[in-house]
């Protein structure tokens, strides 16, 4: 693939920094400022859910009230205010759409500028997309085409109206609201979100992707992604997002659950674009995501890979339960901060299964005055017999003012298990640049070219429009970095 | 959490600390400089907050003291009463020799070679050593470790050693450290430990740490290196089954000075070896390496930070262990590479063999870098003996026993190897084989 050209045309056409940050003017429906129960429930009157969920929704807010914030991560910020932000926000022309001409053509126009194909006859590549504007899901592209293959790819707020006996039986069975305070948040304050499933032995018929953009000031968004893959089946899923650029902080605390039955695989591919705040580090989201999956089937596959650019700060840790005898887990990072931002990622792989493998593949680069960390788990329990592990996690330092970081944590109960793990850090090689100089490429698009081969390994499983937009994203957040 | 909560949680944590203190009040008749009554109050003070470290603790999450709560430890200011013949030989025939036992130094027992002065803490102290006072209120962050916090509250007995600039020292020093104790009158103990080396000395330290019975051995060791000296220390870890051991060694290196640290871990029911190594200045040398040899329900934790502050330095990390039955072993190793510290050459490595399906391992190599031009890896690994291997040398008619001892001694040399010092890696290799035909 022609990175560099590819990458340099788009450095050039965009010609400012974060591509995403501009604002949609569009009136939206907020609930009162601030978190109490009342808020809770008046989310719940306004999806019109079943008791059960408010009940879950007040169960998990209470709990809430009584958890401590999660210490142990290497980013700092000053003390949250929950008091001081929206917890719903909806577009007001979104409410009970019939098909995409009923759209505000304002929404229609953000998402092009995103380079969203929302429109299903702008589609090239036949992506199915369920796009959420602030807290609403508005829009689900390709239902027709899905629906005759059987799977099920909805809002999750409409699923749990439709398909309410699968929302309950899975929703919070890998992430409980009792696991850490983002997720809790979650649970209690959720909007919306996507919902998936894949019957058995259907192999989804197109990529399935849903695209998060935050819009109003001031809110928070918390979406519930949930995706089932039955028996045999395999999904490819794709995650976007982008926020506009604001001088305050703003929250996205999402959480998303993935279970794969016998034979199943889910591959689910992220790109983190929130706004990352100035130069300064000024603004920008704070993005504390729980990701998590279970091979709950003997033989099934869970995939994650993740190419971060945005977010003020980071937190997130996409893992894997690796329950089934056989199941495999793997994840693939690349994260990238400049300027201010910190991020402190990682995964976690938990053995329980016997013969169960997984693979870690991290990449780090940090630029600026920024902080990247690399945190991971790696966990045999003494029934995981054979249980094998790889972990490689690298590290690329640009400059002399940032900082680049691993905490691997790795516990071994099982003495058939083999697990390695091996890490590097270096700084781009001088006799590299010097090569690229010498062929009268410039220094910075020398150092887009190296950053692009270095995270290559991650990048080559992406899927293909992904791949392309991530290898731009990384050469945008790196502008201003060198020299 | 809400105000209420975290003051309950807060009152909890005073009244679990509060009998781990009880002793402190002996101190308070005890005749001690002001500065040393001050340090001990600021150590109960830090100790008061923290209490215990519990699982929930970073860098806590493998070593669980609950058991130390289930066991009344005694502090004592008395001369400890012991049977001189009851002491262990010395590890090296051509060696000198300080022995201390529960903390407290028995000069009678102990042989100085030129060139080194050593004292009890308190006499150094009486005798206004210079510089003692400085280094030993400059302790660092006691918030962080609560187990210093608590030595500190207890600051008393223990020894400060001197090598005069320029001295090479070249018998080796053996340290004992004696530990005492039954189930009926469980002592805690609280040495403290000053070791200084003048610029350009030489010293060859081999720290043992044994004993019998049941106590508590929360040890502090601070390590002031001048310029171009040379500190080679070899530690054994031999304490008693029933002991619970925690140390925590803390250097300061200075311009191209050299460490080279080994420590054989052994012994104890739960033990935590922390060790802060801090490369101050340019073209430092500092590399601790280490082997456990863990069985029944051993929980051993080796913690260590290399802190690279100055250019140029160098430091290396090589741990390897075995672990059989219960046991549990646990590495923490971590590089700091700070901003100034370009040019920095750091490497860690943790090991470990499984040979019983309940057997534990439990790594954290970390990495904290700031500057861009240092080249620092880590690896970890662990798994079983290989069953290929073994089947090679059981087919060329060596038994099964042997042909795993062998195995695992050429798995542990990785680390041993690094010990420059042939008499005392005898000693160590020999401990291996013991340890192997038990």
């Amino acid at each position: 693939m022609p990175i560099s050209n590819e990458t340099l045309q788009t450095v050039q056409s965009l010609g400012q920094k974060y591509a995403a940050g501009f604002i949609t003017d569009i009136e939206s429906d907020l609930a009162p400022k601030g978190l109490n129960e009342e808020i809770v429930r008046f989310i719940s009157a306004k999806k019109g859910e079943p008791q059960w969920l408010l009940d879950l929704r007040l169960q998990a807010y209470r709990h809430w009230l009584t958890m401590p914030e999660p210490q142990w991560s290497k980013v700092s910020f000053p003390t949250i205010d929950y008091q001081d932000a929206f917890y719903y926000a909806a577009p007001k022309s979104a409410s009970k759409l019939k098909n995409l001409n009923e759209l505000d053509p304002k929404l229609l126009e953000t998402y092009k500028k995103l380079g969203i194909p929302l429109r299903e006859q702008e589609m090239l590549a036949g992506v199915a997309v369920d796009a959420v504007f602030d807290s609403v899901s508005i829009v689900t592209t390709f239902r027709e085409n899905l629906r005759k293959a059987g799977v099920i790819f909805c809002p999750i707020s409409e699923a749990v109206q439709k398909y309410p006996e699968l929302v309950k039986k899975y929703m919070g069975s890998v992430v409980p609201y009792t696991d850490n305070k983002h997720a809790c948040l979650n649970i209690a304050v959720f909007t919306d979100g996507t919902f998936v499933y894949i019957p058995e032995g259907v192999r989804c018929p197109m990529e399935l992707s849903t695209y998060f953009r935050i819009n109003e000031a001031k809110t928070g968004q918390f979406e519930r992604t949930l995706i089932v893959a039955e028996k045999g089946s395999y999904v490819s899923y794709l995650e976007g997002c982008s926020a506009p650029q604001r001088d305050e902080n703003q929250m996205h605390a999402a959480v998303v659950e993935l279970i794969a039955m016998d034979d199943a695989e889910i591959k689910y591919s992220t790109i983190q674009n929130w706004y990352p705040g100035d130069e300064e580090g000024k603004g920008g989201i704070y993005n504390f995501v729980t990701k998590r999956g279970i091979c709950k089937g003997a033989r099934s596959k869970i995939s994650w890979t993740q190419v971060e650019t945005g977010s003020a700060i980071t937190w997130k840790y996409p893992s894997c339960i690796l329950q089934g005898n056989d199941s495999i887990g793997e994840f693939y990072s690349v994260a990238l901060t400049n300027h201010y931002q910190q991020a402190d990622t990682g995964t976690k792989m938990i053995h329980l299964g016997k013969n169960t493998k997984s693979r870690i593949i991290s990449k780090g680069i940090s630029a600026g005055k920024s902080n990247n960390t690399y945190r991971g788990l790696v966990r045999v329990s003494s029934k995981a017999k054979q249980a094998r592990n790889y972990t490689q996690c690298d590290s690329l330092l640009i400059g002399k003012t940032c900082g680049a970081h691993t905490v691997p944590y790795i516990e071994n109960k099982n003495p058939t298990a083999i697990i390695e793990h091996e890490a590097s850090t270096s700084k781009i090689g001088a006799d590299q640049l010097f090569y690229c100089r010498q062929r009268g490429i410039s220094q910075e698009e020398a150092v887009t070219l190296i950053v692009n081969g270095f995270c290559r390994e991650v990048l080559q499983h992406l899927p293909m429009e992904f791949a392309v937009e991530a290898q731009k994203l990384v050469a945008i957040s790196l502008e201003g970095s060198v020299g | 959490m809400s105000p209420t909560a975290n003051f309950m949680q807060k009152e909890q944590t005073v009244a679990a600390a509060l009998p781990w203190l009880a002793d402190a009040a002996l101190l308070e008749k005890q005749k001690s400089p002001p500065w040393l009554r001050a340090l001990r109050e600021t150590g109960a003070e830090q100790f008061a907050q923290t209490g215990l470290p519990t699982t929930a603790r970073e860098g806590w999450q493998h070593t669980n003291l609950r058991p130390l709560t289930s066991i009344k430890f005694h502090y004592s200011t008395e001369a400890v009463k012991f049977d001189a013949r009851k002491l262990p030989q010395k590890l090296l025939e051509q060696s000198d020799c300080i022995v201390l036992v529960n903390g407290q130094y028995q000069p009678h027992l102990s042989t100085i070679p030129d060139g080194i002065t050593v004292m009890s803490l308190m006499e150094a102290a009486e005798k206004k050593v210079e510089g003692l006072e400085e280094y030993i209120v400059s302790l660092g962050d006691l918030q962080e470790a609560p187990l210093k916090a608590l030595n500190t509250a207890y600051v008393r007995d223990g020894i400060v050693l001197k090598v005069q600039a320029g001295k090479e020292i070249r018998r080796p020093l053996e340290i004992l450290l004696y530990n005492t104790g039954n189930s009926s009158h469980a002592p805690a103990i609280y040495p403290r430990i000053l070791y200084c080396l003048g610029d350009n000395s030489t010293l060859t330290l081999l720290e043992r740490h044994t004993g019998e019975g049941v106590y508590l051995a929360n040890s502090y060791t601070g390590v002031v290196q001048e310029s171009s000296s040379c500190l080679k220390m070899y530690k054994f870890e031999e304490e008693s089954c029933a002991a619970y051991h925690f140390s925590f060694f803390s250097l300061q290196q200075h311009k191209d000075s050299i460490f080279e640290g080994f420590s054989c871990a052994t012994g104890g029911q739960v033990v935590r070896e922390e060790y802060q190594n801090q490369l101050i200045d340019s073209g430092i040398s500092s590399s601790l390496n280490g082997v456990y040899l863990l069985q029944g329900r051993q929980s051993h934790d080796f913690a260590v930070l290399m802190d690279h502050f100055g250019p140029d330095g160098k430091s290396a990390q090589h741990f390897r262990g075995v672990i059989d039955d219960q046991a549990r072993a646990i590495f923490q190793g971590k590089i700091h590479v700070r901003r100034s510290a370009q040019k920095t050459d750091g490497h860690q490595s943790g090991r470990a063999l499984l040979l019983s399906d309940q057997a534990e391992a439990d790594f954290k190599p970390e990495l904290e870098i700031y500057a861009d031009d240092v080249k620092c890896g880590h690896d970890a690994a662990s798994g079983h003996l290989d069953e290929a291997a073994l089947f090679y040398l059981q087919s060329r008619g060596i038994s099964k026993a042997e042909a795993r001892a062998l195995l695992i001694q050429s798995f542990l040399n990785a680390a041993l190897e690094h010990v420059t010092f042939a008499p005392v890696k005898k000693v160590y290799e020999e401990r291996i084989r013991l340890w192997l035909a038990r």
